[in-house]
């Protein structure tokens, strides 16, 4: 599995943070087109939760989209109670997965690998979506938050250690690359 | 006991505490600092405590929601039940009772005040909201949850009422999605 990009968008679907990890080459985008591909991924997520939550019964839990997944790209969706999303585009993980859930316990192996084949393994979306979680609670707040010039519109990113640490956080996760 | 209440006891044995009397003290000198700067004007002063607060609130609220791991509130009821006995509690300490008036608006009772520990407010201060940084605080940290709220003191023991009171006024609640930032990008 690959990550590709990591956005944060707040709850108006402005983007307060993006950044590539890995460059389409080949193929150039300038930054007119990425802000568009911005527009569109939030607005996807933005309709699938209404559409999810206006699907599932009243009286159940919020419906909370946890992530879309296409033959070429999975997309994991993390949403705060006050609108922000934090949001990471990656390849699908394949058969990496196998190894990975399957060592955690034996009696499992035999149904995880079969999930594995071409499917998404909810052990690999539980620890993307925590890792999200880790980032808004750990990185988000502690680098972004508290820092004197924070302004919800325009959290001033770029003028704290929010990118270093994002960076070192995802570069530690083994499915990184 | 309510979870929120044991949720908001848990939380506030994990934070890391300041010593009230120095929290008190560094109040009471930035409030003494507003005074001056605004030249006694107590409305002006009034007004700059609520925005000191509103600063406040919309920082904190991410760090409640990181740290307190609270259910989504569904109702206004629950999101003054979380309010009152988890977040007060978890970032003041104090024991607050939560009472809800009607579908729109709820007060905040409580009798031990942090803020105010050593404070007596001389007779002409009287119109001196001392302890408005709260209103601010709770005002931003539910515009960040989309309640646009009025929020205001309507008991305090500093005017002669035997305790306090908050009360929370929702005027309108905010939806989410594109708004005109949505296009500037």
């Amino acid at each position: 599995m690959t990550v590709h990009s990591f956005h944060i968008f707040d709850r108006r679907g402005k983007t307060l943070f993006t950044k590539r990890y890995i460059k389409n080459y080949g193929v150039h985008e300038d930054d007119e087109q990425l802000s568009e591909q911005r527009k569109l991924v939030f607005g996807m997520l933005f309709s699938l939760r209404e559409l999810s939550s206006s699907l599932s019964p009243s009286t159940a839990e919020p419906g909370e989209l946890k992530m879309v997944k296409t033959g070429a790209s999975a997309l994991y969706n993390y949403e705060t109670v006050s609108g922000l999303r934090f949001v990471v585009y990656t390849t699908p993980e394949t058969a990496y997965t196998t190894n990975d859930t399957a060592a955690q316990s034996p009696a499992n192996s035999a149904k995880e690998t079969k999930v594995s084949e071409g499917q998404t393994s909810p052990a690999v979306t539980g620890k993307i979506r925590a890792a999200l979680k880790h980032i808004y609670e750990h990185i988000w707040v502690t680098f972004v938050i508290r820092s004197p010039m924070y302004q919800p519109s325009n959290p001033n990113i770029s003028a704290t250690n929010f990118e270093a640490s994002l960076d070192s956080y995802l570069k530690e996760m083994p499915w990184f690359r | 006991m309510s979870k929120a209440t044991s949720n908001g006891q848990q939380l506030w044995n994990k934070v890391p505490k300041a010593n009230a009397e120095l929290f008190a003290l560094t109040y009471g000198a930035l409030v003494t600092e507003v005074v001056r700067d605004a030249d006694e004007n107590l409305a002006t002063v009034n007004e700059k405590l609520e925005k000191i607060g509103y600063s406040i609130g919309i920082r904190c609220v991410d760090e409640f929601l990181a740290k307190s791991n609270s259910p989504y509130c569904k109702t206004l009821a629950e999101t003054a039940e979380v309010l009152g006995k988890t977040a007060f509690r978890m970032f003041l300490g104090i024991v607050v009772d939560v009472v809800q008036h009607s579908p729109s608006s709820f007060s905040l009772n409580f009798q031990d005040n942090p803020l105010s520990l050593f404070v007596e407010l001389p007779e002409n201060y009287k119109e001196l909201e001392y302890s408005i940084l709260y209103c601010g605080v709770i005002r931003g940290a539910l515009e960040m949850l989309n309640y646009k709220v009025d929020c205001q003191f309507v008991k305090s023991p500093l005017k002669g009422d035997d305790t306090h009171e908050i009360k929370v006024d929702v005027k309108q609640v905010m939806s989410d999605g594109a708004g005109e930032d949505y296009q500037e990008e």
